[in-house]
């Protein structure tokens, strides 16, 4: 399918809300993201891992080695307490961006 | 109020909002800006630096045409026009755009 | 918060940055890993399956790189392993390395030695709050013109000046002295400690209370009262060993009983100058009761200014006062209407010392370029060296601002190293100076200090910076250069571009400036030396002895027992051996010389004022004095005898050069009187001249003439004072015998400790210590710029010659003579070189006179000796150092040299 240009910024929000819903690893973000939208959002490697970074700097995320089902070894990463907030706070831009495109888009000529 | 969303978004949607502004009937570059921050109520805010590398952008994919004519001021003023090309570009990217928020919203609810 | 949160990784980062480098590996394998299982259970072949994994991840580099990016230790990282490049660099060319580390060394040791030495006298504070309002007074008639110094201030002036001042919050009197001082009423040789008598309120002027016990004030001083002192903190500690029952404890001083009250606090030290003890005394009631206003004892004056009151107003309302008593009592005041006020603190050094620790500092200043040039060049060599190097990160498209810094980097961290073993020398050697320094001088100001301190670091950082950077801009600019490719091309069979271009020629013309300007003064130096030490006198100087005292106490009341003193002590030494012994009215100081510069008027002659008067010189002398020093005999008239006492005719003895400076057309004035002025308020008659002696030196230095000659001897006996110079002549070198003469001046005296008994010898090299430091020093470093200077020089010249070697080869091959090797060498850098020497010979004479002016030194050979002197020693060894390289370039096998 064609590749998706996401905004930037949404993949942090979208990273976020997953890992609302519980810890995972970076692997298994990319995977639900994929998932859960349907298979629209295709995430790169390239793009989530330096994400993941980013945000663990600036302490949103926080990281911790853990094993798999399968029981292998993988870092897992689940949101602080401020990561919880910035959630909010993304979550809210990303609406109010959204809806302005929308007016754009569908406004009368 | 969106912090640091803005600038950013507009960067992947620019070509979107531009194609379909000068959709509505020629238009020059200034009041494109104008229109889309009009529309948007200031939301989104349109920076020269971003705009006319964007026009020219489309342009030569010939996704829109430039004439210049004489505007009320009687200055000479660059206007935009939407090809046919261009129209089509217009119904992908929106549906694109569609098709990217509907699932970023799906992810947003249901994660 | 979130910045909380950055701050925290990035320091955690900063220290896991290893571990978090091999964490990103791990997580990127681990998730490469999951990926390739879940292609093998869609159905992919396994290799296929971690293909298509590891593909996902596409540029794994570039992912890892922006992820460390956003760990943000990477700027710290980046400097590390620069800095661990240059240190590689380092040991690749331990040479140079060792040679610009040593140069800066130098160059900041010494001239931060300077510096701390410098700072030590001229810029540090007492240590009070209100320092900056405690001032000394002083009075005169013409204090700025006047040769004989600040006049005395007597106690009648003093209390004058106390009742009636209006710009100072207290006036306090007070007088050093240094009489016997004893622990129990009768232990045996008292000791000579320096203590002050000081006015009831002089505990008010900087407000400082006592550690222990109390200090005294107006209430506790009173006539007829307790003898109260306060000790100091350092004297506590050794006299008393710290302990607390010295408080209330009686101890007697020049045999009276006084108690201790207190002690004061550390910091308060020897508050004015080297005070051991302060004893609170009323002035009025105590000194020199009865004596006329003249002569009623001599005392200085510390005064703390009002908030906001400048110097100058304190001076006018003091004048105003002087200006009242001089026209009160015109007998003694008459003309002291000059008042003097200044920072107690700021005034301890004269303009001329001043002057001669700002030009210690400027040479320090000149040493430290010496260095920055001689690394300059050296960075240029190692620039060149690394010219292939530097070419291809150039090539390869480091960019100019990273070559640049790379090179920059190279030369702070070897001026970095060279800074610290320079501070490191400077803290030992000033310390070294300071500790052969500071003993000579009793009136050492006990806030002088030397050390290293906050100020001294920061302000040898900035210099190193300097010097890390002039030795290394352009270096780094020329070998960041766009042309790459020629210099990637040049294999020296053209002499290297970047290196003996016109800068390096100019670094050397500059060197040369520096070195030579240094090596100029301190040739000054050393011929003054010479000089002054190899004037000749008359009499000998290792075979006579000095003693000083002051007769004091129940025995010495009447000025006839000074007499008797001085036949006692005559006696008695001649018994021991001795050949003779004289007395000297003078301070130590004036070794059997000058010591009184003052006016005196001519019979039949009239002056204006007294600025008008001529001067001579004034020694009160014992008859025996002209046998001790070495007169041998009258030119005309006759010598001092015993008859010549109080009650007999008031004579006087001249030498010829006061007779060639005074009676220029009397062959003889045998017969003439003259008066000579007030010494100290001690008033002289009309004395008649009944001899003539021989001048004390052969002749007199070349900024001096004759005049400053003059002598007019006086009898001992008709000017009585208690101090005294006792002078024993001895058959051999008077060393042996000082512990004699002061054992004998003791026994009959014994209530006066005194100075130490020396040599005359001795007592002039103590004289003269600071002067002799300071050119001591110069000299020093001198010559040692001069070497490190030339080893530069050679360094340089030496690389060139290196660099052209296949040139050299070709030139011999085609059949140059090995002199026009020499010559073409030699030739390089001969302009600029010879500006340096033109320009170094300005700026060492101009330096030299200056200084000289300010040591007031005399015996200065002249320019063109100096100028010829340094110039020969510079181009000797420039010589030397251009053209052993360059013999040496000659001396090639011409075979060998093509093929290199």
């Amino acid at each position: 399918m064609k590749k998706i240009d996401f905004p930037q910024g949404t993949l942090e929000m979208l990273t976020l809300r997953v890992l609302f819903s519980g810890a995972n690893h970076g692997f298994g973000i990319a995977q639900q993201i994929h998932v859960l939208s349907k298979e629209v959002l295709t995430v790169e490697e390239g793009s989530l891992y330096p994400a993941l970074h980013r945000m663990q700097e600036r302490g949103w995320i926080k990281s911790e080695w853990g094993r798999t089902e399968n029981n292998r070894r993988a870092k897992y990463y689940q949101l602080t307490t401020i990561g919880r907030k910035r959630l909010g706070t993304e979550q809210e831009s990303w609406e109010t961006l959204a809806t302005a495109i929308s007016d754009v888009l569908g406004s009368r000529p | 109020m969106p912090r640091e969303g803005k600038k950013d978004v507009l960067l992947g949607t620019l070509d979107l909002l531009i194609l379909r502004v000068v959709s509505s009937g020629p238009i020059h570059g200034y009041a494109i800006a104008r229109r889309i921050e009009q529309i948007s109520e200031d939301v989104l805010t349109v920076q020269q630096g971003s705009l006319y590398p964007a026009l020219h952008r489309l342009e030569k994919k010939a996704f829109i045409t430039s004439d210049w004519q004489t505007g009320e001021t009687s200055k000479p003023v660059k206007m935009y026009t939407l090809t046919v090309d261009g129209n089509r570009q217009l119904e992908e990217e929106k549906k694109h755009w569609q098709d990217v928020s509907n699932a970023v919203n799906l992810v947003l609810r249901q994660a | 918060m979130e910045t909380f949160h950055r701050i925290k990784n990035w320091i955690a980062a900063l220290f896991g940055h290893l571990r978090k480098n091999s964490d990103l590996e791990d997580e990127i394998m681990s998730h490469i890993e999951m990926r390739t299982e879940l292609n093998i259970e869609a159905g992919m072949a396994p290799d296929l399956a971690r293909k298509e994994a590891m593909r996902g991840f596409g540029n794994a580099e570039a992912l890892k790189e922006d992820c460390r990016d956003s760990w943000g230790t990477r700027v710290v990282m980046d400097l590390i392993r620069d800095i661990g490049y240059s240190l590689r660099n380092m040991r690749a060319t331990p040479g140079s390395s060792i040679l610009v580390v040593l140069i800066m060394a130098f160059g900041i040791g010494i001239s931060m030695t300077m510096f701390t030495f410098v700072k030590g006298m001229l810029w540090s504070n007492m240590g009070f709050p209100d320092e900056d309002r405690l001032i000394d007074v002083k009075w005169g008639i013409n204090l700025k013109a006047d040769r004989t110094g600040p006049h005395p201030i007597r106690v009648d002036d003093y209390l004058e000046f106390e009742k009636y001042h209006r710009t100072l919050e207290y006036l306090v009197g007070f007088s050093s002295y240094t009489p016997g001082f004893r622990l129990a009423e009768n232990s045996d040789y008292p000791e000579k400690i320096r203590g002050s008598a000081v006015a009831s309120n002089f505990f008010n002027l900087l407000g400082v209370s006592a550690l222990y016990g109390r200090t005294f004030g107006p209430e506790d001083v009173v006539p007829g009262g307790e003898r109260l002192i306060v000790l100091s903190y350092e004297f506590w500690q050794s006299k008393f060993g710290g302990e607390l029952d010295a408080l209330n404890a009686t101890v007697y001083i020049g045999a009276a009983p006084c108690r201790v009250i207190g002690v004061m606090p550390p910091e308060f030290s020897t508050f004015p100058l080297n005070s051991n003890y302060w004893r609170g005394v009323d002035i009025d009631t105590e000194w020199g009761v009865g004596q006329p206003r003249q002569r009623r004892a001599m005392l200085s004056i510390l005064g703390l200014k009002k908030e906001g009151v400048s110097d100058e107003q304190v001076e006018a309302d003091l004048e105003a006062i002087a200006e009242r008593l001089a026209e009160e009592y015109p007998e003694s005041n008459e003309y002291l209407r000059d008042v003097q006020a200044q920072n107690h603190g700021k005034g301890q050094l004269h303009g001329e010392e001043r002057n001669l620790l700002y030009a210690l500092l400027f040479c320090g200043v000149l040493v430290l370029l010496v260095a920055c040039a001689n690394v300059s060049n050296l960075m240029l060599v190692r620039a060149a060296r690394r010219s292939f190097e530097l070419a291809t990160r150039n090539a390869l498209g480091a960019s100019r601002a990273h070559i640049m810094y790379q090179v920059i980097l190279d030369s702070f961290l070897l001026t970095a190293i060279g800074g610290i073993v320079g501070l490191f020398v400077a803290s030992y050697g000033s310390d070294y100076i300071w500790s052969i320094y500071a003993p000579l001088d009793a009136d050492l100001p006990f806030w002088w200090d030397v050390e290293i301190d906050v100020a001294t670091i920061c302000v040898a950082i900035g210099a190193m910076i300097i010097a890390a950077l002039g030795g290394s801009f352009v270096p780094a600019l020329r070998g960041a250069r766009r042309n790459s490719f020629a210099l990637l091309r040049d294999d020296s069979r053209t002499s290297s571009s970047l290196y003996m271009g016109k800068l390096s020629k100019v670094l050397v013309g500059l060197q040369i400036t520096f070195a030579l300007s240094l090596t100029i003064v301190a040739t000054v130096m050393v011929l003054v030396q010479y000089a002054a030490v190899s004037q000749e006198k008359i009499y000998d100087r290792d075979k006579i002895a000095l003693g000083f005292l002051w007769l004091s106490g129940p025995l010495y009341k009447e000025k006839e027992s000074y007499l008797s003193y001085q036949r006692n002590l005559r006696e008695r030494m001649i018994e021991k051996g001795a050949e003779n012994v004289c007395f000297l009215a003078a301070g130590s100081k004036s070794l059997g010389e000058v010591w009184w510069w003052n006016r005196f008027e001519k019979a039949g002659e009239s002056y204006g004022d007294p600025t008008a008067m001529p001067e001579a010189s004034v020694l009160d002398v014992s008859p025996e004095y002209f046998d001790v020093f070495g007169f041998k005999r009258a030119f005309a008239g006759r010598l001092f005898s015993h008859a010549d006492t109080e009650g007999s005719e008031t004579v006087v003895i001249v030498n010829r050069a006061f007779v060639e400076t005074h009676f220029p057309h009397r062959t003889s004035p045998i017969g003439e009187q003259i008066r000579v002025q007030p010494i100290e308020g001690r008033e002289s008659g009309w004395a008649r001249i009944v001899g003539i002696v021989e001048n004390y030196v052969d002749k007199p230095l070349p900024e001096e003439s004759w005049s400053d000659y003059a002598v007019i001897y006086r009898p001992f006996a008709q000017n009585l004072v208690p101090w005294v110079t006792a002078a024993a002549k001895f058959g051999e070198d008077a060393r042996p015998w000082t512990t004699t003469l002061h054992r004998e001046m003791g026994k009959l005296a014994p209530d006066n400790a005194f100075n130490q008994v020396r040599s005359v010898r001795d007592e002039m090299a103590f004289e003269e210590s600071f002067n002799r430091l300071i050119v001591k020093l110069y000299a020093f470093f001198g010559v040692i710029t001069f070497l490190v200077a030339s080893i530069g020089l050679y360094a340089v010249v030496s690389f060139s010659a290196g660099q052209r070697v296949r040139e050299f080869g070709v030139r011999m091959a085609l059949g140059a003579h090995s002199k026009d090797i020499i010559y073409s060498v030699a030739k390089t850098g001969v302009v600029q070189a010879l500006a340096g020497l033109v320009l170094g010979v300005l700026v060492g004479q101009m330096l030299a006179q200056h200084l000289s002016k300010s040591m007031n030194l005399v015996g200065l050979p002249p320019v063109w000796i100096t100028s010829a002197i340094a110039v020969i020693l510079i181009l000797t060894t420039t010589a030397i150092s251009m053209l052993a390289p360059s013999v040496k370039a000659a001396r090639l096998d011409p075979v060998k040299a093509l093929r290199s």
